[in-house]
């Protein structure tokens, strides 16, 4: 029988606690059997020689080794500190009420596992079952921080607290990728995604310890230069004037792209990745608004332009400060609302999570841009043909504003008008699967992370994606229509990473596309299938 | 006069457990939204779908609708019947849903008990001598008594099984989970052999609640204690209800912030607004966090923090 | 953090490679680091041209600029760009041009 590990083997001497071996893996189906015994590549023992590795295969953050004795203990006592700060009101009121809820009633029925996608394609490794890492922080706090916990735990299964067990659990709290769906399955309504969050929450703002891609690059350069991808004001008025221009050579149809108009109604604020890795979805969406004439405006202010907020995924301060920078922006632009382009992690920060933290005139009305583009659509304002979006089209639920904040049918209703021959992956809606890009993994690629997320958190995405086309050809070309720039960040590797470009014919895209691509007024199709156009 | 002692401690405890418990909740600061969909109290239109009041062009100038009829639809089949377990992990359900639904017909059989006592307080003679109130009431304790004290055998014991013979189960519980379970199956039990072999009409039952409610005054010569197993039944009851509340069995009553404070908590922040008030108290608060990129220095509150940049350039 | 060293100087790189700071960059830089991204003999005036033009965009715009711009700008198309840089422009000639590895929803 396959032994269990425990929540106290955390703690453990080993040089791997759990690896993941060829054919752990949940199996794929023809024609991608070749990937079966595919595993993780080992990570270069150079690169990480003074690395905490000791978890599984991989690294997402890369902590550093304690050089001594002393600096060992120095990082656990943070750690402890940090840990006591989580239950504090003055450190932690943006969720200390979901954090008590959720440490306090979990009956550990394992209901969760089942709901996990990491857990279930990783060939069920304990470690990432959700209520795992929950438990071990469960564990530390009652023995470290509760009055008498040091006895207790003898009863309740304590855990040591050495450097390991800590670098651990950070380590463990990037291979969960906040989609909530063990949150949604829990009988009780424990939240052992927000555990992970919290966790998180710890590293960062007590200890400065994040992977890179989100802090250092992220949150911080995003404040500093404007955008997460560097790119300064200038780059972005430069990269959309070029947008420009291409979109009139790619479908025939000249746009002008609005900056920093004072009073318009809408202000849209797209993810910067988009113009960089995606510009046509930059440029649909200003085809699309100015052929429906509405009065809208980018902003070319630092961090105007870049909708991400990643800090709602690690640290509750960085998030405010990009929320409130965002807010005000809005402000001084005299705008009636903010429209956040497709990207689901910026609808959840911006829209649903910052909520309770913008008060009086910089509360500006937020929409999300598939509510926009929904009364664009349905209401007539755009002459459309569905019969050159002639190809199947199956939908990606991006978690961040499906499950997480109830925008479920706008995207459908349009799609459904657009798309004859759309179809639904299963499960799908509320009850969806994240593209294992969540809460940041779709950016982080350091050491062999990247390989991770193909095969292991985005593993059931991929099964979901075939399913959709069980029915089509291999031969035809497919569009697998996502929303969100992270989810097509991720799912753009997927497909890349089990060649399905060329075996399955699969296409990846956002959804603005689609309805440019059926617009009658667009000489030539924006969407192409390798070097054939959609349409002639 | 010994066991009603303890019952009277227990339910002190019970009441102050549940109390500060209650009380902790609703002193909380206000949190950042963390709503999960479906929202039950969203409109069919939109429940049907999973949907939000976020679905709607410029949702902020209409007024937001909300269903109390599908809150209640969906509290009431998940409450009594379990049903998220049901969906999401049936092989549990098997033994979850005789373990919980026996206890709740435990709780109404003492609600009955207290009825009856209180009936007997008021009517006196001519309640206990008979008619129709009385018969029903006796009737309907015996049948709520039996089918729960079943159900729980049943429940209790299985779930103690199937603890023990999952390994995925195993592997995560410690001491207190086994001694949780055991100390419900041994009321269960205790109570079921008591009702079996002396008491199959729950008249020792009746007879202690009205004890309980009049300072130990006896209904009739039978006291339940007699039995050893009668005796066991109201010490574990006693026990269990202080308990339940100090433990994460607490879930029974605190779901309902579960539901209410986190999962559906949808309300939006309007201007002017009694969340906003909220929020304003909790951006006064002065955090301690003390990575460099914050900048707290227990001086500065969130409001200082969240409208400053970060100085570390890294 | 890693380092590497080439032609005698030790140059502070990310994991995959990438340079940390574009002022540490240098001529001898690219030239040693060729051969790793699969460029056969000697740096061209081609892809001088091609480095150069990619500093000069990230200097001033924090980013390295599309793939299609570049071609543009250029006036080269996509086919010469990967027989200059075999290992792609996001990858190779960004990587020898001293740019840091992209960061963000790229």
């Amino acid at each position: 029988m396959k032994k269990h590990l425990k929540p106290s083997d955390m703690a453990m001497s080993a040089d791997c606690l759990c690896p993941i071996e060829s054919g752990d893996l949940s199996p794929l189906p023809f024609p991608y059997e070749d990937f079966n015994s595919r595993t993780i590549s080992p990570l270069n023992p150079e690169k990480v020689k003074n690395l905490e590795t000791s978890l599984d295969n991989t690294l997402a953050v890369g902590i550093p080794k304690p050089a001594s004795k002393e600096e060992e203990e120095v990082l656990i006592r943070q750690f402890l500190c940090g840990l006591k700060k989580l239950f504090e009101k003055e450190n932690n009121w943006t969720f200390l009420q979901q954090l008590l809820l959720s440490m306090e009633h979990c009956a550990k029925c394992q209901t969760c596992s089942e709901a996990c996608p990491v857990y279930e394609m990783s060939g069920k490794k304990d470690i990432y079952r959700p209520m795992f890492r929950a438990e071990v922080l469960r564990r530390i706090y009652n023995k470290y921080l509760k009055p008498g916990g040091k006895i207790t735990a003898r009863l309740t299964g304590g855990i040591d607290l050495n450097w390991t067990t800590v670098a651990r659990l950070a380590e463990l709290s990037y291979r969960c990728t906040l989609c909530r769906r063990c949150a949604m399955a829990c009988p009780i309504g424990v939240d052992n995604g927000l555990i992970t969050h919290e966790i998180r929450k710890l590293f960062s703002q007590e200890m400065g310890i994040s992977p890179k891609e989100l802090h250092e690059k992220g949150t911080i350069q995003h404040l500093r230069v404007g955008s997460s991808t560097g790119m300064n004001p200038l780059g972005a008025k430069d990269s959309i004037e070029f947008i420009q221009e291409e979109m009139e050579e790619i479908t025939g149809y000249k746009v002008e792209i609005p900056w920093d108009v004072e009073g318009a109604d809408i202000l849209l604020i797209h993810n910067a990745g988009e113009i960089i890795s995606w510009p046509e979805n930059v440029g649909a969406f200003a085809i699309i608004f100015q052929a429906a004439g509405l009065s809208w405006t980018l902003s070319s202010e630092t961090a105007g332009y870049d909708a991400v907020n990643y800090g709602v995924w690690y640290d509750d301060v960085q998030l405010s400060r990009v929320a409130l920078r965002h807010a005000d922006i809005a402000r001084r632009l005299k705008v009636k609302k903010i429209v956040v382009g497709e990207c689901g992690h910026a609808h959840k920060a911006l829209i649903e999570t910052a909520d309770r933290i913008l008060t009086g005139e910089i509360n500006i009305p937020r929409e999300s841009a598939l509510v926009t583009l929904e009364d664009i659509v349905l209401g007539g304002k755009l002459q459309l043909d569905p019969r050159r979006n002639d190809f199947p089209v199956t939908l990606h639920d991006p978690c961040n504003y499906v499950r997480l904040m109830g925008i479920v049918e706008p995207q459908r209703r349009i799609l459904r008008k657009i798309a004859p021959r759309f179809r639904e992956m299963t499960p799908h809606g509320v009850d969806n699967y994240c593209c294992g890009g969540g809460s940041g993994f779709a950016i982080m690629s350091g050491y062999n992370f990247a390989e991770w997320r193909n095969l292991v958190s985005s593993r059931k995405k991929f099964l979901q994606i075939l399913n959709a086309f069980e029915n089509e050809s291999q031969a035809a070309p497919k569009y697998v229509c996502a929303p969100c720039s992270n989810c097509k960040g991720a799912i753009r590797d997927i497909l890349s990473y089990y060649h399905a470009g060329e075996r399955s014919s699969l296409y990846y895209g956002g959804l603005v596309e689609l309805i440019v691509n059926a617009m009658e007024s667009m000489k030539k199709p924006i969407i192409h299938f390798g070097d054939q156009p959609s349409w002639t | 006069m010994g066991f009603y002692i303890f019952s009277y401690f227990c339910a002190f405890i019970f009441l102050a457990a549940v109390a500060c418990r209650v009380y902790r909740q609703l002193t909380l600061p206000v949190h950042l939204r963390w709503e999960i969909y479906p929202v039950q109290h969203e409109p069919t239109d939109k429940l049907v779908h999973g949907g939000s009041y976020m679905e709607d062009l410029n949702w902020w100038e209409k007024k937001l609708k909300s269903s109390l009829f599908n809150e209640l639809k969906y509290m009431a089949p998940e409450i009594l019947l379990l049903r998220g377990l049901w969906k999401e992990n049936r092989s549990l359900w098997w033994v979850s849903f005789p373990f919980h639904f026996g206890l709740y017909l435990m709780i109404a059989t003492f609600a009955l008990l207290i009825l009856h006592a209180l009936l007997v307080l008021g009517g006196g003679e001519a309640y206990v001598a008979g008619g129709v109130i009385g018969a029903l009431l006796g009737g309907l304790i015996v049948f709520m008594g039996w089918t729960g004290l079943i159900l729980g055998v049943v429940g209790s014991f299985g779930t103690l099984f199937r603890r023990l013979a999952d390994p995925a189960l195993r592997a995560y519980s410690s001491f207190p989970d086994y001694f949780n379970i055991l100390l419900v199956s041994f009321f269960f039990l205790s109570a079921f052999i008591a009702c079996l072999l002396v008491d199959p009409l729950l008249i020792g039952a009746k007879a202690y609640v009205f004890g309980l409610l009049t300072g130990g005054r006896s209904l009739n010569a039978y006291a339940p204690a007699e039995s050893v197993f009668g005796g066991a039944a109201i010490l574990l009851a006693s026990a269990l209800a202080a308990y339940v509340p100090l433990t994460h069995m607490s879930h029974m009553f605190m779901k309902f912030f579960f539901y209410h404070k986190i999962k559906w908590d949808d309300a939006p922040n309007l201007r002017g607004g009694g969340i906003e008030d909220d929020i304003l108290k909790n951006l006064r608060l002065k955090p301690t966090w003390n990575a460099k990129h914050i900048a707290a220095d227990g001086r500065k509150s969130w409001a200082d923090l969240a409208s400053s940049a970060p100085k570390e350039t890294k | 953090m890693p380092q590497i060293e080439l032609a005698g100087k030790i140059y502070e790189v990310d994991e995959d490679g990438f340079l940390q700071e574009l002022d540490k960059w240098s001529e001898e830089f690219a030239n040693a680091y060729a051969h790793a991204e699969e460029i056969e003999g000697d740096l061209t005036e081609e892809h001088w041209k091609v480095i150069n033009y990619l500093r000069n965009y990230f200097q001033q715009f924090g980013i390295a600029p599309m793939i299609r711009k570049i071609c543009k700008d250029l006036k080269i198309d996509m086919k010469k760009l990967y027989e200059l840089f075999p290992t792609g422009p996001a990858k190779g000639a960004c990587k020898l041009a001293g740019l840091s590895k992209p960061t963000g929803c790229v």
